[in-house]
């Protein structure tokens, strides 16, 4: 065990300061130093995708530093996420632990269906009722939904399932202590009197005011609702508010004091009590008997295996070999690791040599979904003081100097007193930029959301229009904004939706993470295929497939509906006969009855050609790659359902599959993947935008109002005893109910408990959490951050308070920054009135729109798969008049490729010592030593070079020559030239053809690579180098045939007899 | 509801079902009902057809009124609407029903009303029967003689455009067709959500960018 962390460094990496650059770097020296073998290399990231980013980069830098040795072992280092990374840990000592080495992991949808069987098995219905009419009486209906928060933070905490209960009483006392004392006394009674007299005594002949009807109508639904059990308490803060007209205001009076004397009613503090116990107490049990069924049935979840490792890492076995093998721990994204992840990365450290964590305290913004922030900045502090060292990198490579400025400006006065400067301020270092402002400020008239998504799209469009001028990612060069450079960032799903049709209405291409996957036409066809493979006689299925499959109109297919209907005898099901894609299906029927759901699936997709329908259907390619990974999505579909089948222990099928679709599912299920690339503005949410960038950026939403945690389960941790080796010891979980409903103003009781000390932390947290958030949105832009803002109506808790400050909004065309430094900027107002999304009529796509058999070329053409020219002709020939011996019947594919290889190995070096063995390795690597002499490969190789220095004198010989370029059409023709001679009027090119045939079909066998031979021809001519020859090379056979087209060779041409 | 790991659920579904009920109950008293027939089975004839239902409950008060009264679950908003637009259509053809029953020897229409389940209220055109109903006053024309009337015409407007072969498609979003005419007295062709159309995909997909 190490003493201390001395041997531990914590990377401070702001936005676009070259994270994934260091992380690669410093993985690809470590490997080069000697400082730790691959295999004793643990580095874990964030998503699949930046490990495979990662261990790519290292890949290519050990070729390019030239440490090829090393590449290949690059397999050995452990790169992976989180889980991945315990999942090879638990494997790897499954046996010391007494696990099995093969985890069988838990489906996301299946592990919410056991939690709630786990708590309808250690709830009885009597409890089920009682917590229901509680919840209903405090207006928390959702009481299960809290007991799984409090189980999730038990596990994300290693909380065991026994210490939940004590919380119960802890938080109940906590939060009735800013209530009143208990009032004796029949409140409910005095409250119904008080309210009867009202009713009595307001007399609305006398009073006729618009004010006290109301508050009469209002008093007689709540007089209602009194009578009944289960009156919500929320109704008694109502009536502490309500007024009636100054003249009958007197009986409204009584009604108020009597209402508002709700919080020391003994009845409503015994039902907060009960609640918060009660929930505690479940979530306890159900904690137990949840995990029971898990290891029941050989199942764990993600969770679990993050705790096992936890766990396993106290085992004495694993700590010792870990100890010895583990050289160098990388972790990426620190900042996003949950409680458990830091725990048991805390654990890997004290085993490690070298330990290098990665991250950005600036953006961290996961506290959502179970990440302590605290925690983190906590055991960062800890760390230093215990011999770990920071290193922070200093420049900013993503960003135009003028917008790392402008960041800087911003945020070092927004962090002031929680982060210090020298890891908030960033170097510029990216060099080109255009000369446009960096900061626009969108001012927007005041309006509902509708309008104020409306201008931000019109705005976008007309930023397109006027040619904002913006540096290429990709080629550094200058060039207008597209579509495609441009992210709009919204803090919720909701309002992502509400740009999206917005920018949609002002035809504006856009991408983003859509819902309704099971709603698109695509996915309906596919399952409606199912539907009619699984019953043939399900005629709805049936009607679907060919209204969506053949885009035939409604009355030609109802009309031959109609005349199966009135067929006296019915020897199939209908459309069978008309219809070949209910062939098609009829046909599948047969052989996928012993099929898993999958393969059917796949089988259908692909037989009944739907993704070709599909694609058909348009308008825009976005809209056909979009239609393509929908698709995708519906497979992966099927696998969710077969893994959800096998932990059921239930056999999987295509019956139970249909079943399976229809019920409900969580919304991640029925997400239609993102498509990144395409000329599109990216919508999406400011917690999706971590870790992109974009030229433009527009960051949306700062004058929305924010809601507090306060009143979520949220986990706390024992600041005074904080233990780097213990770092989830001590944590306790905080659940106060929210019983005030809607009602946020004139609560006494309420305003207690938010200006308490808690409500303090609490609420700074948010903030805290909040401007991490803005950082994140605003350090997305490479060239341009646009903040479209109203100027009024900004609500007092609008998201913007938390973070704004001088530098925040440009109000003219520049902007001197502290520093002296002085950047463009721009004011433009945006008018929003009126522009209110006039939903466009919409207009149904129907069937027969859909353009049909328009066929795609393929985006790449190679060579060799030409056509062959029709007016070739073989102008020249040599035989070589030998023939070469083959043993046996080889592939005559791997004797070609040993061809090649021992004649370019000739043509390359000629002289080569050692040219025997050299050929008998190239025919062991290709299989077919046995079949072909080394000597007869060499001899081969020789003629023909004898041959071209004879024939052609060249200046070189080039072997392999690749070639590539574009048509008009846009397609890429690549390929490499087998031979290419230069000589002094022009190229010869020379393809090499393995084929055994005999010299009398050489003619008609050279012609058919015609095609290939003048695609080469024309790619070497777009230099502006002449092709002066094309020949064919049948080395095996022993000739070489000149070709030519329509006048060339013409004049070269001879007579040559056959 | 009845799988496992429903059971929070179906107790929530239950105890609203419980607590609805008592709201009913409290109506029926309030109303002085002396009869209650559940799942009343009655018929009549329509036009060339035998129209055929049962009614949820058929009520009588001590004045011998009848009352046909629908539950429903939710929706309070939109049978609010209805009721003062004159359109609660399946509510009227229920008190058609009733009225044209043969074994009723009365020619009067019953009168008519909603329960909500969900929220325990009782939605009614006037308080004439429920006087703690909500209260919903037709906008124009009003009672339910009037929208069946409207009904009538409907129906004859909509069999003569089936026998010309014709089927108007009204999905969600789409206009009216401009060659069709709505006569007067019928009902507006309606466009309201088709998220219940369980032949949606046969009507056309997607909006055509």
């Amino acid at each position: 065990m190490k003493p201390d962390f001395s041997h531990v460094s914590f990377i401070s990496a702001g936005a676009g300061s070259g994270k994934t650059y260091y992380l690669t770097n410093y993985l690809k020296d470590a490997l080069i130093e000697e400082r730790a073998e691959p295999g004793g290399i643990v580095a874990t990231t964030f998503t699949v995708k930046a490990a495979g980013e990662i261990e790519q980069q290292v890949r290519t830098r050990l070729i390019e530093d030239g440490h090829y040795h090393l590449e290949p072992q690059m397999g050995q280092v452990l790169i992976g996420t989180v889980h991945s990374v315990c999942e090879r840990l638990l494997q790897r000592f499954s046996f010391e632990l007494g696990l099995s080495p093969h985890l069988r992991i838990v489906a996301i949808d299946d592990a919410s269906d056991y939690f709630h069987r786990s708590l309808d098995e250690v709830l009885d219905v009597g409890r089920v009722r009682s917590l229901n009419r509680l919840g209903r009486r405090l207006g928390l209906d959702d009481w299960a939904g809290v007991v799984k928060k409090i189980v999730d933070e038990a596990r994300g905490n290693d909380i065991p399932a026994a210490d939940l209960k004590k919380f119960g009483p802890d938080n109940a006392d906590a939060l009735l202590h800013y209530f009143p004392n208990t009032a004796d006394g029949d409140l409910k009674g005095e409250l119904i009197a008080a309210v009867d007299n009202a009713l009595t005594n307001i007399d609305v002949s006398l009073d006729k005011t618009k004010t006290t009807r109301n508050y009469l109508a209002s008093l007689r639904d709540v007089r209602g609702l009194l009578d009944q059990p289960d009156c919500p308490w929320v109704e008694w803060i109502r009536l502490s508010k309500w007024k009636a007209a100054k003249a009958s205001d007197a009986p409204a009076a009584s009604v108020r004091e009597a209402a508002s004397r709700y919080a020391a009613s003994p009845v409503f503090q015994q039902d907060i009590r009960s609640y918060i116990e009660e929930l505690f107490d479940i979530a306890g049990q159900s904690l137990q008997r949840f995990q029971e069924i898990k290891t029941e049935r050989g199942l764990i979840d993600f969770t679990d295996m993050e705790q096992l490792t936890l766990h396993a890492l106290d085992n004495q076995a694993a700590q010792e070999r870990l100890r010895s093998e583990l050289q160098l721990l990388l972790v990426d994204e620190f900042q996003d690791t949950n409680p458990m992840q830091l725990a048991v990365f805390m654990k890997l450290a004290r085993l490690a040599n070298d330990v290098v964590f990665v991250g950005d305290v600036k953006q961290a913004i996961y506290a959502f979904r179970g990440c302590d922030p605290d925690l983190v900045f906590r055991m960062l502090e800890d760390l230093t003081e215990k011999g770990g060292s920071t290193e922070v990198l200093p420049y900013s490579w993503r960003s135009t100097p003028p917008l790392v400025r402008y960041i800087n400006a911003v945020f070092s006065k927004v962090f002031e007193e929680r982060i210090p400067p020298d890891r908030v301020i960033l170097e510029p270092k990216r060099e080109a930029y255009a000369d446009e402002p960096a900061v626009m400020h969108w001012a927007l008239s005041r309006g509902k959301l509708e309008e104020q998504v409306m201008a931000i799209a019109s705005g976008v469009a007309a930023l397109v229009d006027a040619d904002h001028r913006i540096i290429d990612p990709d080629t550094k060069a200058e060039r207008p904004a597209r579509w495609g450079d441009i992210a709009i960032l919204a803090r919720t799903n909701d309002h992502v939706e509400k740009l999206a049709a917005a920018l949609t209405a002002c035809r504006v291409p856009m991408k983003m993470t859509l819902p309704g996957l099971s709603q698109t036409p695509e996915v309906c066809l596919a399952r409606a295929c199912l539907r009619c493979l699984n019953d043939p006689a399900d005629t709805l299925a049936t009607a679907e497939v060919i209204a969506l499959g053949t885009g035939h109109p409604a009355e030609s297919w109802l009309a031959n509906r109609m005349a199966y209907l009135e067929e006296q005898s019915k020897e199939h099901f209908w459309g069978e006969d008309t219809y070949p894609v209910i062939r098609t299906l009829k046909a599948l029927r047969q052989e996928t009855g012993h099929q898993s759901p999958l393969e059917t699936v796949a089988k259908v997709l692909n037989h009944v050609d739907i993704r070709k329908i599909v694609t058909a259907w348009g308008p825009d390619e976005t809209k056909a790659a979009q239609r393509q990974r929908n698709l995708d999505a519906f497979l992966n579909l099927a696998v969710q359902y077969e893994s959800h089948s096998e932990g059921q222990q239930e056999a999987a099928s295509l019956t139970g599959f249909l079943l399976w679709l229809e019920s409900p599912r969580s919304p991640e299920l029925d997400l239609q993947p993102t498509i990144t690339s395409g000329n599109a503005v990216h919508v999406l949410t400011y917690h999706r935008a971590k870790g992109l960038e974009w030229p433009v950026v527009i960051t949306t939403d700062f004058f929305q109002a924010d809601r507090s945690r306060l009143w979520d389960v949220r986990v706390e941790g024992d600041d005074q005893h904080f233990d780097l080796d213990q770092p989830l010891a001590n944590r306790t979980i905080r659940y106060w109910p929210n019983v005030f409903g809607s009602q946020s103003k004139d609560v006494p009781v309420l305003d207690a408990i938010e200006s308490s000390e808690e409500g303090q932390r609490c609420r700074a947290n948010d903030e805290f959490e909040l401007k991490r958030l803005a950082y994140v949105g605003l350090s997305r832009a490479r060239d341009l951050i646009i903040i479209p803002m109203p100027d009024q109506n900004r609500p007092a808790q609008a998201w913007i308070h938390n973070f704004d400050n001088d530098y925040l909004i440009p109000d003219s065309d520049s902007m001197k920054l502290p520093g002296g430094h002085i950047i463009p900027t721009k004011t433009r107002a945006i008018d929003t009135t009126g522009t209110a999304l006039t939903q466009p009529s919409y207009a149904p796509r129907w069937f027969e729109d859909r353009e049909t058999g328009q066929i795609f070329l393929p985006e790449v053409r190679i060579p060799s798969h030409a056509e062959p020219v029709e007016d070739a002709r073989v102008v020249d020939r040599h035989d070589f008049d030998h023939r070469l011996a083959l043993r046996g019947t080889p592939d005559m594919r791997d004797v070609g490729l040993a061809l090649h290889a021992a004649i370019a190995a000739e043509l390359v070096d000629s002289e080569h010592q050692e040219a025997e063995a050299r050929a008998r390795s190239l025919l062991e690597t290709h299989g077919v030593a046995g079949c072909l002499e080394a000597r007869d490969a060499i001899e081969v190789a020789h003629r023909f070079r004898e041959y071209l220095i004879k024939t052609f004198e060249p200046n070189n010989i080039w072997v392999e020559w690749p070639i590539s370029h574009s048509t008009e059409n846009g397609q890429l023709i690549r390929g490499w030239v087998d031979v290419l001679v230069e000589t002094e009027s022009g190229l010869v090119v020379i393809d090499h053809k393995s084929s055994p045939r005999p010299r009398s079909e050489w003619e008609q066998e050279a012609l058919e690579y015609s095609g290939q031979l003048m695609a080469y021809k024309r790619a070497i001519e777009l230099t502006g180098k002449p092709v002066i020859g094309t020949w064919i090379h049948f080395p095996v056979s022993g000739g070489l045939l000149k070709i030519a087209t329509g006048h060339d060779g013409a004049g070269g041409a001879r007579k040559f007899s056959t | 509801l009845l799988q496992p790991g429903q059971a929070v659920q179906r107790e929530r579904v239950a105890t609203a079902i419980e607590r609805g009920l008592f709201s009913l109950l409290r109506h029926l008293r309030s109303a002085d009902i002396v009869t209650v027939a559940p799942e009343f089975e009655a018929g009549a004839p329509f036009k060339d057809n035998d129209l055929a239902g049962k009614i949820d409950l058929l009520l009588t008060d001590s004045k011998e009124r009848d009352i046909v009264l629908d539950v429903k679950w939710g929706g309070e908003r939109y049978r609010g609407d209805a009721l003062r637009a004159n359109t609660y259509l399946q509510l009227a053809t229920y008190a058609y029903l009733r009225r044209g029953n043969p074994d009723s020897k009365r020619t009067s229409w019953p009168h008519t009303a909603y329960f909500i389940v969900e929220t325990g209220n009782v939605l009614a055109q006037d308080n004439t029967v429920f006087p703690n109903a909500k209260g919903f006053s037709a906008e124009e024309g009003g009672g339910v003689e009037d929208l069946w009337r409207r009904v009538s015409r409907t129906y004859d407007w909509r069999w003569q455009q089936l026998a010309q072969g014709k089927v108007e498609v009204v999905a969600e979003g789409t206009d009216p067709d401009p060659e069709v005419s709505v006569p007067e007295d019928a009902f507006p062709v309606d466009t309201g959500a088709d998220r219940f159309d369980p032949f949606s995909i046969l009507t056309g997909w997607e909006p055509s960018q």
